[in-house]
């Protein structure tokens, strides 16, 4: 699944840090779904991807959309970045890194579905 | 081409070796390794990533996880990391209680 996103990615003229950056969002997104979406085992998830070139090549947007239970990854706390390793809790660091290294992210819920939505433009 | 890592203790000293893609699919393994060192004397704990292209949350933690539950007391060196991993490393904040150098001395 990531190497689609990176398949579209390589489309725009993403440098080699941006796809890295690219491939770090994507990975925790889905992580996130697998790990979340789909919380009862008898439950079959789907994930559909959706990749988009932004107009002239300018970026990319991926929509990542799941069937699971309703979930606004928006709305998780924030990691403490300021704590020493010793105090930090193992989880939550993957949405604050999506946050950091993407321009746009935004959560829609439609009728079934979770929609997460990310953007990064390519700066060459 | 996913993560291929070496562990190795002398002296009280945890050497780490990382290559690759330390992600979702290959750090529980390092993880494990680790796990086996729990209860063991270390002063130090020593990442060589020289050759580490990619690490996710996952990677982090297993960090996070060699700091908290097998070298509660050592220092942490993370040794020659590429621009890409070192940026994940400062975007959260584990940079500074990191020793991060291009290399290391004994």
């Amino acid at each position: 699944m990531i190497d689609f996103i990176l398949s579209c990615s390589e489309r725009v003229g993403f440098s080699k840090k941006e796809r890295n950056e690219i491939h770090l969002a994507s990975e925790e997104i889905l992580m996130n779904i697998i790990s979340y979406a789909y919380p009862e085992e008898s439950v079959q998830g789907e994930v559909l991807i959706r990749c988009t070139c932004l107009p002239g090549k300018s970026g990319i947007r991926v929509e990542f959309i799941d069937s699971g239970v309703p979930f606004n990854p928006l709305h998780s706390p924030e990691p403490d970045i300021t704590l020493p390793m010793e105090k930090r809790q193992i989880g939550g660091l993957g949405l604050f890194l999506v946050e950091n290294v993407m321009d746009s992210i935004e959560y829609k819920r439609t009728s079934k579905n979770n929609h997460l939505i990310i953007e990064k433009r390519a700066r060459g | 081409m996913s993560a291929e890592y070496r562990v190795e203790l002398h002296d009280r000293i945890v050497k780490i070796t990382v290559k690759g893609k330390l992600d979702t699919t290959s750090a529980p393994g390092l993880s494990e390794e680790l796990k086996k060192l729990q209860g063991r004397e270390i002063d130090r704990m020593v990442f060589f990533v020289h050759d580490l292209e990619y690490i996710s949350s996952a990677g982090l933690r297993v960090i996070i996880f060699a700091k908290q539950k097998v070298g509660v007391n050592a220092d942490i060196y993370f040794i020659g990391a590429q621009e890409s991993v070192l940026d994940v490393v400062k975007m959260t904040g584990l940079s500074n209680f990191l020793i991060c150098k291009d290399t290391y001395k004994e």
